[in-house]
């Protein structure tokens, strides 16, 4: 009883001895493990809630990635039609087939504007009018009010004008063909699971990874996309971290009961010795975790080097791409513009030769010629085949451009890993091992 | 003594599962690689195998339709040029001529549509593009994943005891291939 007076620290040292400094080391030891995982925790947790840092150097081939279907910032909100992410809007005329009748789809438009798939992992942006998109809850409504087509288009990302085709576009008021004419409307709204079958693509600028879909692949398994760098790591430690969060208060529990055997009257019921039995027993988890910690340590500084020669390959990835498709496309464009020119050239020569070879009787030709053939009608009535190289010069504007897009985040990629994996090798425990990895350190990219 | 033994036998018993664990990945790892650098062969296989043949096609559909819009020409030329002497000696003979020259203007010829062709050319050739640098990334991240697998801690010992797991090179683009290409027509 007078024991219970005295200062704790004094009286814990009284009662265990040297083992006090054991005890509590292993009490340190343990609840710096618990911490340690909780952090890596939260950060898996928080990881799988929020978009995370663009996945940079995303794997390539046919995939399939399900998560929750987000709005695209651009979408405007719209009055009498719920906010979703895509739409799909269908035309329907009343028919009778035979000797029955139908409702049979004359039109359908397809939403354009991307929406984005969250997942555990991060985002990817998807444009709907290129991926095949299953979800399970497609919400259908008919809308045969007075709602115009054109505010539906609008709000599917499609032209307001020009939406229809000119011959439906007299029924662009449902109401005033009742019965005959109705608008379905199919939505997938935000939040709804949903999953997306395409090939990735090389991701343009720092946004997430595009999809489109080339049905030539056909589909081949699960593809987990995951951004590169360290957020990829933790948001799969997420489950090495709930197995820390077990076991950290295991491990704290250990000690602590012997401490709180040692203060107290337990010793009577349960000699002391006991609990120093368990410890003992006990010690093997401590020396693994303290092991395990150090190989961690060496792991991870492994495992950043590596991601850092993987990324300047993936560079180098992209800088070939760019070399080998311009090699080819340059010339294809050429021929083209070429082989429209010839085509030009022949059709004008053709043509005003033929009209030069026509001969006139000079004097009642010229009055003639001057009043039917002004220059003015001669300009409204010749027409030449049109120019259409336009769109193939487009298409190399637009390859271009995506090149230098890869390159780019690429490059954004690569100086991520570098900054992670210097970090790694100059902060405290692991610069212990960066003597071992210094003709592997890199430097940031510059040209 | 037999206790000392039996706990020693258990230790290098667990040990041994352990290193074929590691062994076994690792020999995984290295399939993966193969199979990835092998699949890369089949894209750029597949792009030698297309393009020619494309462009074949191509510059076949253009000289058709050169052939044919010269041949529409030539004929009408042709037609326009016969002369009927009851025709030009016809009292209103201008005015044939003149309607003549209105009708040559006037005149629609097909559509040029060769530029579809070229077009799905270029899509095509990005296509192809796309899937090489695509499998080129899965081999790359296949590398990665065998070279960390070689050097993490305790997967080195089983490295250390056996010489067929070597460190595996990534993709390196040639000095050519990373200079920018210059688009001029």
């Amino acid at each position: 009883m007078s024991s219970m007076v005295q200062p704790p620290v004094a009286l814990i040292a009284a009662t265990t001895g040297e083992s006090i400094f054991a005890v509590l080391f292993m009490m340190f030891l343990s609840s710096a493990y618990f911490l340690k995982s909780w952090r890596r925790w939260r950060v898996a947790i928080t990881l799988a809630d929020t978009p995370s840092s663009p996945p940079s150097a995303v794997p390539f081939g046919r995939s399939e990635s399900s998560g929750h279907v987000g709005a695209h910032p651009d979408l405007p909100p719209l009055g009498r039609l719920s906010p979703a992410a895509w739409y799909q809007v269908k035309l329907q005329r009343y028919e009778s087939r035979g000797k029955r009748s139908t409702w049979v789809t004359r039109w359908t438009g397809t939403s354009t504007r991307p929406f984005r798939l969250y997942d555990a992992s991060g985002f990817i942006e998807v444009y709907p009018d290129q991926a095949e998109v299953e979800t399970q809850m497609i919400t259908t409504r008919e809308n045969s009010l007075d709602f115009p087509i054109s505010t539906l288009a609008y709000a599917a990302g499609l032209e307001p004008t020009m939406v229809l085709p000119e011959k439906y576009r007299e029924h662009a008021r449902i109401s005033d063909m009742p019965g005959s004419w109705r608008i379905l409307e199919e939505v997938i709204p935000h939040g709804t699971e949903s999953t997306v079958y395409g090939p990735v693509l090389p991701a343009s600028g720092p946004n997430p990874a595009r999809f489109a879909v080339d049905k030539s692949l056909g589909r081949r398994g699960r593809l987990i996309i995951v951004p590169g760098g360290e957020k990829a790591a933790e948001s799969t430690m997420s489950k090495k971290a709930r197995w820390g969060l077990l076991t950290g208060p295991l491990l704290f529990a250990f000690p602590s009961v012997y401490l709180v055997a040692a203060v107290t009257d337990f010793a009577y019921i349960i000699p002391l010795p006991f609990f120093a039995l368990v410890l003992i027993l006990a010690l093997p988890l401590y020396l693994a975790v303290m092991i395990r910690s150090v190989i961690d340590i060496y792991n991870r500084v492994v495992a950043a080097v590596n991601q850092v020669e993987s990324a300047w390959s993936m560079l180098d990835v992209s800088l070939a791409r760019r070399s080998s498709l311009f090699e080819n496309l340059t010339p294809t464009l050429a021929a083209a513009l070429e082989h429209e020119q010839e085509l030009m050239r022949a059709v004008t020569q053709a043509r005003w030769s033929s009209v030069s070879r026509v001969e006139v009787s000079p004097d009642r030709a010229a009055a003639a010629a001057s009043t039917v053939l002004t220059p003015t009608l001669a300009a409204l009535v010749e027409s030449y085949p049109q120019l259409r190289t336009s769109e193939n010069a487009l298409a190399l504007q637009e390859a271009l451009a995506r090149s230098e897009n890869l390159i780019a985040s690429a490059r954004v990629g690569y100086n991520e890993a570098v900054a992670i994996a210097n970090t790694r090798l100059d902060s405290f425990p692991a610069s212990l091992f960066a003597s071992r990895f210094a003709d592997r350190r890199a430097s940031f990219w510059s040209c | 003594m037999s206790a000392v033994l039996i706990s020693l036998l258990a230790v290098l018993a667990v040990l041994s599962i352990w290193g074929v664990s590691q062994y076994n990945a690792l020999v995984s790892l290295s399939n993966g690689v193969d199979a990835a650098w092998s699949n890369i062969d089949a894209q750029i296989t597949r792009r030698a195998d297309l393009i020619p043949n494309l462009v074949e096609t191509v510059k076949g559909y253009a000289e058709h339709e050169k052939g044919t819009l010269d041949a529409v020409v030539s004929a009408r030329a042709l037609a326009m040029g016969a002369k009927d002497p009851a025709a030009v000696a016809a009292a209103d003979g201008a005015l044939t001529g003149a309607l003549r020259q209105l009708f040559a203007l006037a005149e629609s010829y097909p559509q040029l549509r060769a530029n579809e062709n070229f077009l799905q050319l270029q899509g095509e050739l990005a296509r192809l593009e796309d899937a090489i640098a695509g499998y080129r990334q899965i081999y790359n991240t296949a590398v990665k994943d065998l070279n960390t697998k070689r050097e993490v801690f305790p997967t080195n010992l089983v490295v250390a005891m056996f010489s067929k797991f070597k460190a595996r090179e990534y993709f390196e683009a040639t000095e050519d291939e990373r200079k920018k290409p210059i688009v001029s027509f």
